[in-house]
């Protein structure tokens, strides 16, 4: 082996040399080198690299940008939803970035005309930082109003009771949107339920006030007071679960006696467990009627 | 593999297709032609002759060299025969016909071949030009599949009837050795 | 080990100043090179003796198991959530000089925009009506 390795490795020449017919002429004129060309190359239109380009053109001259506006002010940005401020924060990020980019080209070439596109940056700087400025007020009046709820939340919840109970028709869409909006912004319950919800506590807290709630209002009118007070969260979330009206309570009365039947009673430490396989059960059971009624068609 | 020269006999028997791998050096832009999809001493040994300053001898290191293009011939005798030609070549530029292939050379100011770095283009621009060379001289049929379609050059350097030129798949450094070993398999359906 | 290095933490502003002529047991400084010059600049990744270690918080998204191997916790990994909607945003980085710039206004409300009660009263509004678009003009104040 070591004397083929000598053999082929001496050089090209005798390589050649021994075997003829694969030679090439001696004689033959060498190119020039190939110079790798750019047209061979295609850009994609929607490369994600374009982002940093304005209109796809190299730089922007300074006339361009010159723009006599001002920052989004903090008073103007308290108006506007967590989704406007998050896009709002990337468009002003990717403006940013091309006008970085601008500035880094003027900078090479030791224009001090890059400092125009720095100036404008640093006026899209302050609308960033107004944003943040409007996130952080955000949280810190909820913690707030969080540590004031603890205080004067149940005081609110009576007064509402108090409101609902009173009102002779509460069988309306503005009732029932009320009731929404309530577990909604109070204890977080979302108007349709999905597989992503997790039961804690304050989902509990808010079960059993509107269950309560919707108990205390129609048991008297539909004659269903032998029931006495509600046992558990299943019962309750039994009547939670049923539409705000009277026929909807009924409905969750006689679910009731059947659950009696069984004598069961949930302890305390159980609670979430079990409302969440309630709520786990509900999906299931609408994920496969939706897909029965998928078959039918 | 690659640790000798391989008649088209063994390269039949051992399952490569009919074609030549360029490799090119990541650091100094130099090439290396191989049989097998692998770059080893032997062929170091084979193509770099009278080393100097501007064209060292370069390392076998795995991660410096890159699949720069995958020259796929009709038959293993074609294949062989470009081989050499490329080979002979490389000896061309570097001895026989050295003035002469200096005098391509692009220069800088003070006229040493022109380099960044470590980094020399015109390496890697003379072996395209000399595999266009070998092409037109024999009269192959040839495919070629490019790292990247941009070193191919202007269409004017390559015989249309004859090149038909294709773009590797782009994948990481890393599994560029998956995109070869699948070329090699269309070759051999 | 006897806790004395993290109590001389707790000490008055005083000593805490002069940390810098404190010393570890082996003579080498707590930190920093020498005892002149400014104390109180934030140290550089290549101050401070063999103890410290100040990083580039760019690392600690994982941990190397028993084979030696780096593995990625991706909980800890630094994502960039992009909002879904990003393309019909019609909002610009900048507005106009022209446009009015709203006031708002906190009376009654002590902590002014992060109060808490003022967050409430929306809260009870927001059940009470839903939700309602307030006019906008340029003399109208906001309640904020």
């Amino acid at each position: 082996m070591f004397k083929q390795l000598a053999k082929f490795s001496t050089s090209a020449r005798s390589l050649a040399r021994s075997r003829k017919q694969y030679r090439i002429s001696p004689h033959i004129k060498l190119r020039p080198p190939i110079v790798p060309s750019i047209d061979n190359i295609e850009i994609k239109e929607d490369h994600a690299l374009w982002q940093f380009f304005e209109d796809k053109s190299f730089v922007r001259t300074p006339e361009q940008i010159t723009f006599t506006g001002r920052a989004w002010t903090v008073q103007e940005l308290r108006r506007k939803s967590f989704e406007d401020l998050h896009s709002l924060w990337y468009v002003c990020l990717k403006e940013r970035n091309k006008l970085y980019r601008e500035s880094h080209v003027y900078d090479q070439i030791e224009s001090l005309r890059s400092q125009e596109f720095e100036g404008l940056s640093e006026q899209i700087r302050q609308t960033m930082i107004h944003i943040r400025q409007v996130i952080t007020e955000r949280e810190m009046a909820v913690r707030n109003a969080q540590a004031e709820f603890e205080v004067i939340g149940d005081e609110y919840l009576d007064e509402f009771k108090d409101n609902y109970l009173k009102e002779e028709n509460v069988e309306t869409d503005e009732w029932y949107n009320k009731l929404e909006r309530l577990q909604y912004a109070i204890f977080g319950i979302p108007d349709v339920l999905d597989t992503s919800l997790i039961v804690d506590v304050k989902f509990l807290e808010g079960v059993r006030y509107i269950g309560q709630l919707k108990y205390e209002k129609f048991a008297s009118s539909i004659g269903r007071e032998d029931i006495g007070k509600l046992r558990d969260i299943a019962e309750i979330y039994t009547v939670f679960e049923e539409s705000a009206t009277a026929d909807g309570v009924k409905e969750a009365c006689q679910k009731i006696d059947e659950y009696r039947e069984s004598e069961l009673v949930i302890p305390g430490s159980k609670e979430i467990q079990v409302v969440q396989g309630f709520i786990d059960d509900k999906i299931k059971q609408a994920e496969s009627d939706l897909t029965e009624e998928e078959i039918k068609e | 593999m690659a640790s000798k020269f391989r008649n088209a006999n063994w390269l039949k028997v051992n399952g490569f297709a009919p074609q030549i791998f360029l490799f090119r050096n990541i650091e100094s832009g130099q090439v290396i032609y191989s049989q097998t999809p692998h770059v080893g001493k032997y062929q170091i040994k084979q193509q770099f002759f009278r080393p100097n300053w501007e064209n060292r001898k370069p390392s076998k290191r795995r991660d410096l060299w890159r699949p720069m293009a995958v020259a796929e011939f009709e038959n293993y005798q074609k294949a062989i025969q470009a081989y050499h030609a490329l080979v002979e070549l490389r000896y061309m530029r570097e001895v026989s016909k050295r003035k002469e292939a200096e005098t391509l050379r692009r220069r800088n100011e003070y006229q040493q071949i022109w380099y960044s770095g470590q980094y020399r283009p015109t390496w890697s621009q003379e072996a395209t030009s000399d595999l266009s060379t070998v092409v037109d001289e024999f009269k192959l049929k040839t495919k070629i599949y490019w790292d990247s379609l941009w070193r191919k050059g202007q269409d004017k350097c390559w015989n249309t009837e004859l090149v038909q030129h294709t773009e590797m798949d782009q994948m990481s450094p890393r599994d560029k050795f998956v995109v070869l070993d699948e070329i090699r398999e269309k070759a051999l359906k | 080990m006897k806790a004395s290095q993290i109590l001389a933490f707790k000490q008055t502003a005083e000593t805490f100043l002069t940390r810098p002529w404190k010393t570890y047991r082996d003579g080498t400084l707590f930190y920093g090179q020498s005892k002149s010059g400014n104390k109180r600049l934030p140290l550089s990744t290549k101050q401070g003796n063999k103890n410290f270690y100040k990083g580039t918080r760019s690392s600690g998204i994982g941990r190397l198991n028993k084979f030696g191997k780096y593995k990625i916790d991706y909980n800890r990994v630094r994502t960039f959530v992009v909002p879904e909607t990003l393309d019909e945003c019609v909002l610009k980085p900048l507005v106009s000089s022209k446009a009015p710039i709203p006031k708002n206004s906190f009376k009654g409300y002590d902590l002014g925009a992060v109060d808490g009660r003022l967050y409430l009263d929306k809260i009870k509004e927001f059940i009470e009506t839903g939700k309602t678009e307030f006019p906008r003009s340029e003399t109208y104040v906001e309640r904020g």
